[in-house]
């Protein structure tokens, strides 16, 4: 009983914590808007080139896989990270204090991370009766065909990411952005494995649940039905279509549900697991030099000399001398602080990477050497505009003189710098092999990459968000290569579409509104 | 009697000086103010005794059970009031304390009258529904020091807990802990001479890592041949440190 209270009280406090925050409107906000995509018909689930007739069978179903697929994508994201929020604000300390098992802990912030998730798939499964109504055949809506799929489609997926998502925080090498970028991949695979492997037990998404069932209306009606479901975004199949089939939702075997229901407990077994490496905020088990309370910059390398000599000011010439705006050594000092403390083997793959852009063909040295020397330094840029807050440095950094065109100009060239040196090698083989194009396509993806780390890092105030981001941006975008996101021009039909342009305008754009976030927070 | 006995503890972090370097210590009922210089090893120890750190090496006994080892037997009767705690800015006074309380696991009736009462000590019954983002220092603190009392602890321990406090409020803190202390232990840090002067029965001067001297008031300025307690402390971490160049 105690261990129920307490598991429920840490959830409770932990959900009212975040749905007081202005974030969670913003998410309930972007929830509404994938709600209206799914009504406007801009995401389509299609089984080959059928699909479903527009029943609650159908309706619920879409929006189930929606959420199953993409929004378990951004929930993990937006869920993680109410372990270090204990940690942040000091509330752990006192927890660790008190008479509670690390399983507890780790549970209350599972089921809390749940809960809003479960809030997410509520937000969304009213889009499903709306879908009936503006675009369904007469007599379509029964409730049950409606609700199971959330019940045991979306929830059961959200478990597990709600556990994942404390499981990577408790575990120290995930915890950072190291670990919102791997999520990324992971979620791909949690995808795409069940499906290639054609193995049940690890679909997790419900998506072969969903392939089966319907696969089998499908071809009842279209004998040339073959396998394949589809969800796609931006409504793009729509061509393809040949035509709709009726169907009255899954049959729900006690097979199936048991099998669904067992996610839950997966997701216990990985909330118990994340128990094992959380270190209850025992700040000393964590490696000297990785933050702690003091900001690293604070941090000295060796002992403080027990008396330091007070130097005195010239005060011939005053101490109000005229400074320039941008000053070299605070480009260099924003440099240092992004890179110092980089472990040899970051610079050994950024050394490897410049001499494989260097010395490979041109194709493959812009096509795939690239994209992988600009997601190597994603977490150098992912601290920017967002370091000071981390660190709690901003009211030094921003009492300094001039902050907007001294310290934030300074930090995007950082940036840049960074970007021209990990890109290094592929420009030099543009330059060799006279690939002006796709050098100016690079030069772009060099100034576009630091803007958009900045911009979102001083906007959200957090890294979090432009490792998302920027993660899926550079996965569809320059690796698979849709044109119109490949912001580094790594592919001739990004080129050919002439995304450079565009990119070197939302350069601008991204750099603008940095300031006016950074001006925002100054004036506060 | 309630008994806290620490043996040999030491506490090493990596690359940093040792944070306790052999420290024992025996503790009765009663208020010992741990005074010593920035780095001493004060805020180390008090993690420790409050199971948020685990030693080196060494051990930690509370009434004969070790608690490095068992840490569950002593959280049961543990009040802690860390140096530099947050709060959720989100929750307001009563569901912040409601939460902590169901994590010590006391029952839902009993953690809403303790809360009631608490809130009347501290002197915030009428910030009690406000956003906690929105409260000063100070109101901050004395919500710390609410909240290391709500099960009645027997062991209390405090690390700096009149920083951000005004006058009005240290003197009623003072007086409050002067109060506690009859049938508990209470373990005051602190680096105001004058607090621990007007609230420890018992003075430990620890300065890096070691205790170097420990009585009562008049006992340590009798030892040290200073007027006060200020001169006593001063005067034991300077001889310390003369005696480790």
């Amino acid at each position: 009983m105690s261990f129920l209270r307490k598991l429920l009280a840490i959830a409770r406090a932990d959900v009212l914590e975040r749905v007081r925050r202005y974030s969670f409107l913003l998410t309930l906000a972007a929830t509404a808007w994938l709600g209206w995509l799914v009504v406007r018909g801009q995401i389509v689930l299609m089984l080959d080139a059928y699909y479903g007739e527009m029943n609650g069978a159908w309706a619920g179903t879409l929006v189930a896989v929606t959420l199953s697929t993409l929004v378990t994508l951004v929930g993990f994201w937006i869920v993680k990270g109410s372990v270090e929020w204990d940690r942040r604000t000091r509330v752990g300390e006192i927890l660790a204090a008190a008479p509670m098992s690390k399983a507890t802990y780790v549970l209350g912030k599972s089921l809390s991370n749940f809960a809003v998730l479960a809030a997410l798939v509520v937000a969304l499964a009213l889009t499903a009766p709306i879908l009936v109504a503006a675009r369904g055949v007469a007599g379509g809506f029964d409730l049950w065909g409606t609700v199971s799929p959330f019940l045991l489609i979306a929830l059961p997926a959200m478990a597990v990411v709600a556990a994942l998502a404390v499981l990577f925080e408790t575990f120290r090498p995930l915890s950072g952005g190291a670990g919102n970028v791997l999520w990324f991949f992971l979620w791909g695979a949690m995808l795409a494995v069940p499906l290639v492997t054609h193995s049940p037990r690890l679909d997790m998404t419900g998506l072969m649940v969903v392939e089966e069932s319907a696969g089998v209306a499908a071809k009842a009606v279209y004998p040339d039905y073959t396998e394949g479901l589809s969800l796609t975004v931006g409504g793009n199949d729509r061509d393809r279509v040949k035509g709709s089939f009726p169907w009255n939702g899954i049959e729900w075997t006690a097979t199936r549900i048991a099998a669904r229901l067992a996610w839950f407990g997966v997701a216990v077994l990985i909330s118990l697991c994340a128990a094992v490496p959380f270190d209850r905020f025992d700040e000393s088990r964590r490696r000297s030099g990785s933050g702690g309370s003091v900001p690293f910059f604070f941090q000295s390398r060796g002992q403080a000399p027990s008396a330091v000599p007070v130097p005195g000011f010239e005060r011939k010439r005053g101490l109000t001398l005229p400074i320039p705006s941008f000053v070299p050594s605070a480009y260099t000092g924003e440099l240092k602080l992004m890179l110092n403390g980089r472990p040899w083997w970051f610079w050994a793959v950024v050394l490897g990477l410049i001499i494989a852009g260097a010395l490979t063909p041109v194709g493959i040295s812009r096509g795939r050497i690239l994209p992988c020397a600009w997601i190597w330094p994603i977490l150098v840029w992912s601290s920017m505009g967002a370091r000071e807050a981390k660190d709690g440095a901003e009211e030094l950094v921003f009492t300094a003189p001039r902050p907007l065109t001294r310290q934030l100009p300074a930090l995007y060239l950082a940036g840049v710098t960074v970007a021209l040196l990990a890109g290094s090698g592929v420009a030099f083989k543009c330059v060799l092999t006279g690939s002006f194009a796709g050098l100016g396509g690079w030069l772009v993806g060099a100034f576009f990459i630091p803007a958009l780390a900045l911009c979102l890092g001083v906007w959200s105030g957090g890294s979090k968000f432009f490792e998302a981001i920027y993660t899926v941006a550079w996965y569809l975008g320059p690796m698979q290569p849709v044109a119109a996101l490949d912001f580094m021009g790594a592919s001739d039909v990004g080129l050919a579409a002439h995304a450079p342009f565009f990119y070197a305008a939302a350069t601008a754009v991204l750099l603008a509104a940095s300031v006016a976030g950074r001006k925002l927070k100054l004036a506060r | 009697m309630l008994s806290l006995v620490v043996t040999d503890l030491r506490k090493d972090y990596p690359r940093k000086p040792r944070a306790l370097d052999g420290l024992s210590i025996t503790l009765n009922p009663g208020v010992l103010g741990l005074l010593g210089p920035n780095g001493a090893g004060k805020s180390t120890l008090m993690r420790i005794l409050a199971t948020v750190a685990k030693p080196t090496s060494g051990v930690a006994t509370w009434n004969g059970v070790d608690i490095v080892k068992n840490p569950n037997a002593i959280r049961d009767v543990l009040g802690y009031l860390p140096q530099d705690f947050g709060v959720y800015p989100n929750l307001n006074a009563v569901e912040f304390l409601s939460y902590l309380a169901a994590v010590r696991g006391l029952p839902a009736a009993l953690a809403r009258k303790r809360i009631d009462e608490l809130l009347v000590l501290v002197n915030l019954v009428e910030s009690q529904r406000r956003p906690l983002g929105g409260f000063s220092g100070g109101m901050r603190q004395r919500l710390g020091i609410a909240q290391a009392l709500l099960n009645d602890p027997r062991l209390l321990i405090v690390d700096e807990p009149t920083v951000g406090l005004d006058p009005e409020e240290r003197v009623r803190f003072r007086q409050l802990l002067t109060e506690l202390s009859g049938e508990r232990i209470v373990i005051l840090s602190t680096h105001i001479v004058s607090d621990v002067e007007a609230i420890a029965s018992d003075i430990a001067i620890v300065a890096a890592g070691r205790l170097l001297a420990r009585g009562t008031a008049d006992e340590l300025m009798r030892a040290s041949g200073s007027s006060s307690v200020e001169g006593a402390y001063l005067h034991f971490v300077k001889s310390s440190r003369g005696a480790a160049a």
